[in-house]
């Protein structure tokens, strides 16, 4: 394999088919009795999931001759960073687990302070700071402004 | 009702100061959003929906089409200066005047991009004004079989055009269609591919989604690459162009229009190719070819006033066919049926206020943009020196915070993340994300429209052929996605029988 493009691309090429068969499993789980047009709900189903079969398996026989058309750009190794995109990857994370539980402006904080850091932002207090204020001023904005209710977060409502 | 009496009606209902208001919020929100990195306007109006619902619709959608217009004039703004396109169409715009900048010449290079913005978005509007009833009318021929039959086109051919191959193109908009046919059938009631979890069966919100690629994904890639700092290029130059800058731009506006408001009003995959085709019309044409590449300012003029002709072409189908070619449009889509209002040929008899109102709002937004974007330059680009860090952080803040009060469900925030992380591979493997949302917004549509063209001819397929409009429709589709490669072999074969 010439490049870790190439590799990516048949991988992802080998997902649309997962992908595809994945789906004419789901669709045989669909019952095919169809009204007057005859073809009921899982004809579109079967159409789309042996499509996406078909141009898997295209995409993959063209990465692995390498005559998909070049990538401008991508040329040679690409420098990749792992800490900065797991970092982002973190933040969203705990976004979800603590919008809930432990209400917007936490939550927020949260995924603003790990997104910042990751794309370099050099002062944790300062980025910590910005991050208060900035969840703290969309919630009022929100809850008061736009009468939109955001979570407070169950931990603070039990207290 | 002429068009004209319609016309005048519409401004009647955008004149108000309320939809002033609205209109200049929206083009002022555009410009912003187009000026910076990492936010466009399909994301913008997309993370607005949730806010706007409990606005009256025409006010909302003069706001959205003012984003809309504004995303173009603030795409070049930033072309221009920092070399780093915001949308794909204004990636041309890039080449020569990011040179211009270099060379001390922002202010004329930013002066023909909006001021041919300006030409060329309300000659467009006009074209727009009068084509779009005339459209509709055609639209109310129009059966279920023909109107599969467009989407089908309108399917092979944004593939086709977003993108670096069709096989991609095509890949992208089948896993948007796929996410389409998530939830409950509505002819039938049967629950399809909901892998029995409840959040699944009113299926995958298209907000979601565009909020999710566009963000999320977008935030993802930028994280990965660790990259090269940017510079802003100063706006250097008076921005008045002279006499000379004049001459040598006017011809490219006219040009730039006559191919961008075409492309645009097909169901063609938008504003992309126009530019490509007016920056090689301006090289060939120009009185010296050989100042391309070293800032030639017919190189910004055409490009940009092919671009903006092309976003009010987009608007034709749209409106009068409920048929999206971009991601914008797409999520204007989105926009209308949140409202319960179906785009299309009834759109003009039924909601004529709307219609009309947002299409005057147009010429009253390219107005608007020009007194915007040039004297008020400066301010534009000092968002460009908004921390990259506090900007993503930002960016992935109100990602979150748009897509929790859709329906403040945690459900919708893991589909964001998963979203996000199928739109970081898109981008890291340069796969087009614009066929994914139309196939995801177009699919279900297609799918019924299908199904009642079959329901009509009793489950007989050969309905799509003996309809002359579908026929054709279809033929068109199928050139489109075997075309290119019959060609191929055709050339491989006259070169190896002429050797």
């Amino acid at each position: 394999m010439p490049n870790r493009f190439l590799r990516g691309e048949v991988l992802i090429a080998a997902g649309i088919v997962f992908l595809g068969v994945a789906m004419a499993f789901g669709t045989l789980a669909i019952p095919r009795s169809g009204g007057y047009e005859r073809i009921g709900p899982a004809a579109y189903p079967w159409v789309i999931s042996l499509s996406l079969v078909i141009i898997g398996a295209i995409l993959a026989r063209e990465a692995l001759r390498n005559t998909a058309p070049a990538v401008p750009g991508e040329a040679g190794p690409v420098g990749h960073a792992l800490r900065p995109f797991a970092l982002v990857n973190l933040g969203l994370i705990l976004h979800l687990l603590l919008i809930e539980r432990a209400g917007f402006v936490v939550a927020s904080m949260t995924l603003f302070f790990c997104t910042a850091r990751a794309m370099g932002a050099r002062h944790w207090s300062v980025t910590a700071a910005i991050a208060f204020a900035l969840s703290l001023a969309v919630y009022f904005a929100f809850s008061v402004g736009l009468d939109l209710a955001l979570p407070v977060g169950t931990l603070l409502e039990r207290q | 009702m002429s068009t004209l009496d319609a016309l005048l009606h519409g401004f009647s209902v955008a004149l108000t100061l309320q939809n002033l208001g609205w209109a200049l919020l929206g083009v002022t929100l555009g410009t912003a959003v187009g000026v910076l990195p990492g936010i466009g306007p399909a994301l913008t109006v997309a993370l607005l929906l949730p806010v706007t619902f409990g606005l009256d619709p025409t006010s909302a959608f003069i706001m959205f089409a003012g984003i809309y217009y504004g995303g173009m004039y603030g795409g070049s703004t930033a072309s221009i200066l920092l070399n780093t396109p915001g949308e794909s169409a204004s990636i041309i715009t890039a080449l020569e005047g990011n040179r211009m900048a270099r060379n001390g010449r922002a202010g004329p290079a930013l002066a023909t991009a909006a001021i041919g913005s300006f030409v060329a978005g309300t000659l467009a509007t006009i074209l727009l004004t009068f084509l779009a009833p005339f459209v509709a009318d055609l639209g109310l021929r129009f059966g279920p079989a023909d109107y599969f039959a467009l989407m089908v086109l309108s399917f092979t051919t944004v593939s086709a055009v977003l993108g670096r191959s069709l096989a991609w193109g095509l890949a992208s908009l089948l896993f948007g269609m796929a996410l389409g046919l998530v939830g409950i059938d509505v002819q039938t009631g049967q629950e399809r591919f909901t892998l029995g979890l409840p959040a699944l069966l009113d299926g995958v919100d298209v907000i979601v989604v565009v909020i999710g690629l566009f963000a999320v994904g977008e935030t993802l890639y930028v994280a990965s690459r660790p990259g090269d700092p940017e510079s802003v290029a100063p706006v250097g130059g008076s921005l008045w162009m002279s006499r000379r800058d004049w001459a040598r731009s006017w011809k490219p506006w006219l040009r730039g229009t006559a191919l961008g408001f075409p492309f645009g009003a097909m169901p063609s995959g938008g504003g992309e190719i126009p530019t490509f085709l007016s920056y090689a019309i301006e090289k060939r044409l120009a009185a010296k070819p050989d100042e391309f590449g070293k800032g030639a300012i017919e190189g910004v003029a055409g490009p940009e006033a092919a671009n903006n002709a092309a976003a009010a072409g987009v608007l034709v189908p749209l409106l009068t066919l409920g048929l999206p070619t971009s991601a914008t449009a797409a999520v204007m889509l989105a926009a209308f049926q949140q409202y319960g209002l179906q785009p299309g040929p009834l759109l003009f008899e039924n909601s004529g206020d709307l219609v009309w109102g947002l299409i005057a709002s147009l010429y009253i937004g390219n107005v608007m943009l020009l007194a915007l974007n040039l004297p008020l330059v400066g301010l534009w680009v000092r968002l460009l020196s908004i921390p990259r860090p506090y900007l993503y952080g930002g960016i992935l803040t109100f990602a979150t915070l748009g897509t929790y009060s859709l329906d403040h469900s945690v459900a919708d925030l893991v589909m964001l993340y998963l979203v996000g992380i199928v739109g970081f591979l898109m981008r890291r493997f340069d796969i087009p994300v614009a066929p994914a949302v139309i196939g995801l917004i177009l699919g279900p549509m297609a799918e019924q429209q299908m199904r009642r063209a079959l329901s009509i001819s009793e489950g007989n397929f050969s309905i799509f052929v003996t309809e002359p409009i579908a026929a054709t429709l279809l033929g068109l589709a199928a050139l489109v996605l075997i075309g290119p490669a019959v060609w191929r072999r055709l050339q491989v074969g006259r070169s190896t029988s002429a050797s």
